[in-house]
C-alpha cells in the first residue's frame, strides 16, 4: 500500500465524515459511558479512596477512558457484513488495494473529525475535576502510542471476527458480543486494578485490557517502567496473533465470496 | 492472440433454503437447509485483444457470474481462467490495474462526494501519474460530456449522469480489459447511445477488449461482433450475430405493405402469417425460397412495398430460449 493511495482514500473518507457533522456528535453520544461511570465512581470516592484510586485518580482515568474510547471505536464488522449481504465489497475487491484500507479509512476519517471535539472535552473535564497535573504530560508519547496500538488490536479483532459475514448470514450479532467484552472487561465500567486479583490476572490473557485500560493507566502513571514496555509487547503480540487469523482466515473467506447483488 | 482463456469453468453457488412463513422460519433456525446450485456449468472459449464480446442470455443464466470469476471477484468451483496470463481469482496488483469493471446495478463512486473526489483517489489507487490523469481525465471528460456534473455530489446526479461518472472513473488507468455488466440498465435511450457510443471509440482508440452483458439488445447489435450465449449455465452459441441468427432462425421476415386490405387466408397460402394489421403484413418464409415466395406474393397480392428481413434477435434469442426448459422437461 503506497502512502500516496493510503492519503487520498484518508482525504476522501476524512471528507465523507465532514458531511455527516450531526451524525459524528451522535456516535460521540454513544460513546459517553466513561464520563457517567466517572460520575459514579466519584460520588463512591466521596468516603475516601477505593483501592489504590482516590477521587482525583478515578476523574483522570474516567476522563481519558473518555479519550480512549472515543480514539478506539470500530465498525467494521457492520461495513464487513453489509459488504458481503449486498456485494458492496465487490468495488474494493476489484482495486489494487487490499479493502482492509478502505475501511481503516473510514475509522482514521471519522477520528479526524471527532477529534477536535473530544479533545476540549477531556481537557475542560481535568479542569473542572481539578485533576490535571503537569508531570502527567510526559506521559503523553506513550499515551498516543498506546492509543494507537489499542486501535490496531481493536480493529483488527473485529476484522477476524467480521469474517464471519462470509459464512454465515448474518456477523452483526458478534458485534454486540464484543462491545459488551470491550465495555465490561476493557476497564469502562469498573477499572480492571480494582477487579478481584484473580479476575485481573485471567483478563491478561485477553486482549481487552490492552485496548483501554493499559494506555489509560499508563497517563496517569499507574503504570511506568519496565511495565509500559511489557505491555506495548503484549498489545504488538495481539496485533501479530490477530493479523495472522484475519489473514488466514481471510483467503479462505473470499472463495465462500457470492458477490451479490450485480 | 488469446489474452481471455477458459477452459472448462464451473461455478456452483452454495444458497440457504427456506420455506416462506413462521413455520418456515423456525424450521430455518433449527436446522439449516442448503442447496448447490450451479451457475456455471463446463463453458469453455477465448477472447482475443481488441475483441468486443457480448454475453447473451436470459436472467440466470451465468452471464454476470462468469464476468466476475474473470474479474476475480469469485473463486471458480472447476475449471480455469487465466486472463492476460493472470489467474483472476489471485488478484494480484498487475492483474487489478489491467481491467475494469462496471456494474450497471452497482456504483463504485463515493455516494456523498463528486465524482472528481473519487477520480483523485483512483488516480492514487492505480498509480497513475498526474500527467496521464489530466490527458486521460480531459478526454474523458470531452467524449462523455462530463463536465457540468464533476464538481456535483454523485448522489444529486442522474442516472445516466452517474453512469457516463462510473465509465470515466474506471477508464482512468486505461485498463486493458473492460468488463461491462449491464452498462446502460436503467438509461433513456439517448443516454444508451452515448454510452454505446463511447465504448465503440474506446475500443477503436485503445485497442482494449470489452466483455459485455446487456438485457438490451441494441447494445449487443451496436457493439459486439462476436458473442456468447449462455443458457442454463452452459454456453450454447459462440459466434456472430448473422451466424447465430441464421442458424438459430430458419425463417426470414417478409414484411408487406399492402395496398388494399387482404383476407389472412389469402397471404397464409404463400407463408405463415405472423403478423397483419390493417394494410401491413408480415409473414414467415423459410431461408430457401424466400425470393421465390415474395416473387409470387409480387404477381398475386396488390403490394405497394416489400422488404425481407432476418428475424429480429430478440425474437431469436426468446425462442431459443424458451425452447430451452421444454426439451429439458421433455428428457
Amino acid at each position: 500500500m503506497k502512502l500516496r493511495a493510503l492519503g487520498a482514500l484518508l482525504a476522501l473518507n476524512y471528507g465523507i465524515s465532514l458531511q455527516y457533522r450531526a451524525q459524528s456528535v451522535l456516535w460521540m453520544i454513544n460513546g459517553t459511558v466513561p464520563l457517567i461511570m466517572m460520575l459514579i465512581w466519584l460520588q463512591l470516592a466521596q468516603g475516601g479512596s477505593i483501592g489504590a484510586y482516590d477521587s482525583t485518580t478515578f476523574a483522570q482515568y474516567f476522563l481519558f477512558m473518555f479519550l480512549a474510547r472515543q480514539s478506539t471505536p470500530t465498525w467494521v464488522i457492520y461495513l464487513m457484513d453489509r459488504g458481503v449481504k449486498n456485494g458492496e465489497l465487490s468495488p474494493y475487491l476489484l482495486q489494487p488495494v487490499h479493502p482492509v484500507w478502505h475501511y481503516a479509512t473510514e475509522h482514521w476519517g471519522e477520528l479526524m473529525c471527532r477529534m477536535p471535539i473530544i479533545l476540549p472535552i477531556v481537557a475542560i473535564g481535568l479542569a473542572i475535576a481539578d485533576a490535571w497535573s503537569w508531570p502527567l504530560l510526559a506521559h503523553l508519547p506513550a499515551f498516543i502510542l498506546g492509543l494507537a496500538l489499542a486501535w490496531v488490536i481493536n480493529f483488527t479483532m473485529h476484522l477476524t471476527v467480521g469474517l464471519i459475514a462470509f459464512w454465515s448470514d448474518n456477523a452483526l450479532g458478534y458485534d454486540t458480543v464484543i462491545y459488551q467484552l470491550y465495555i465490561m472487561l476493557g476497564g469502562m465500567v469498573i477499572p480492571v486494578e480494582l477487579f478481584p486479583k484473580a479476575v485481573q490476572n485471567a483478563l491478561a490473557w485477553t486482549p481487552f485490557p490492552y485496548v483501554l485500560d493499559f494506555p489509560v493507566r499508563v497517563m496517569i502513571g499507574r503504570i511506568s517502567g519496565i511495565d509500559v514496555l511489557t505491555g506495548f509487547g503484549i498489545q504488538l503480540f495481539w496485533i501479530a496473533v490477530l493479523g495472522f487469523l484475519f489473514a488466514w482466515g481471510w483467503r479462505r473467506s473470499l472463495k465462500r465470496y457470492s458477490a451479490a447483488g450485480a | 492472440m488469446s489474452i481471455i482463456h477458459v477452459d472448462h469453468l464451473c461455478k456452483d453457488y452454495e444458497v440457504h433454503q427456506k420455506e416462506p412463513g413462521l413455520a418456515g422460519s423456525l424450521r430455518s433456525f433449527v436446522r439449516r437447509k442448503y442447496q448447490i446450485v450451479p451457475a456455471v456449468k463446463d463453458v469453455s472459449f477465448d477472447i482475443a485483444q481488441g475483441e468486443i464480446v457480448g454475453f447473451l442470455g436470459p436472467n440466470g443464466a451465468g452471464k454476470t457470474t462468469t464476468l466476475k470469476v474473470l474479474s476475480g471477484l469469485l473463486y471458480p468451483t472447476s475449471g480455469k481462467a487465466s486472463v492476460l496470463g493472470f489467474t483472476p481469482h489471485e488478484r494480484k496488483a498487475e492483474f487489478l490495474k489491467s481491467i475494469t469493471m462496471v456494474m450497471g446495478q452497482k456504483q463504485q463512486l463515493a455516494w456523498d462526494m463528486t465524482p472528481g473526489d473519487s477520480f483523485l483517489v483512483n488516480q492514487a489507487i492505480y498509480d497513475v501519474s498526474e500527467a496521464d490523469f489530466r490527458q486521460r481525465l480531459g478526454e474523458l471528460t470531452d467524449m462523455l460530456e462530463l463536465e457540468p456534473v464533476l464538481k456535483k455530489p454523485v448522489r444529486k446526479l442522474s442516472l445516466g449522469e452517474r453512469m457516463k461518472c462510473e465509465l470515466a472513473g474506471a477508464l482512468l488507468h486505461a485498463p486493458k480489459i473492460l468488463f461491462l455488466d449491464e452498462p446502460t440498465i436503467g438509461l433513456d435511450v439517448n443516454m444508451q447511445q452515448a454510452v454505446r457510443r463511447f465504448v465503440a471509440d474506446y475500443n477503436a482508440r485503445t485497442g482494449a477488449a470489452v466483455i459485455l452483458t446487456s438485457h438490451y439488445m441494441a447494445d449487443v447489435e451496436a457493439l459486439a461482433e462476436r458473442v456468447l450465449v449462455i443458457d442454463g449455465g452452459q454456453l450454447v452459441f459462440d459466434g456472430n450475430l448473422s451466424a447465430l441468427v441464421a442458424e438459430r432462425a430458419p425463417n426470414k421476415v417478409l414484411k408487406l405493405q399492402l395496398a388494399h386490405p387482404v383476407s389472412p387466408e389469402r397471404l397464409q397460402v404463400f407463408a405463415p402469417v405472423r403478423m397483419l394489421e390493417g394494410l401491413t403484413a408480415e409473414l414467415l418464409a423459410p431461408r430457401g425460397n424466400v425470393a421465390e415466395i415474395a416473387a409470387r406474393i409480387l404477381n398475386d397480392v396488390p403490394v405497394a412495398d416489400i422488404a425481407i428481413e432476418d428475424m429480429p434477435i430478440e425474437e431469436v434469442l426468446g425462442r431459443l430460449f424458451q425452447r430451452k426448459p421444454a426439451a429439458e422437461a421433455a428428457k
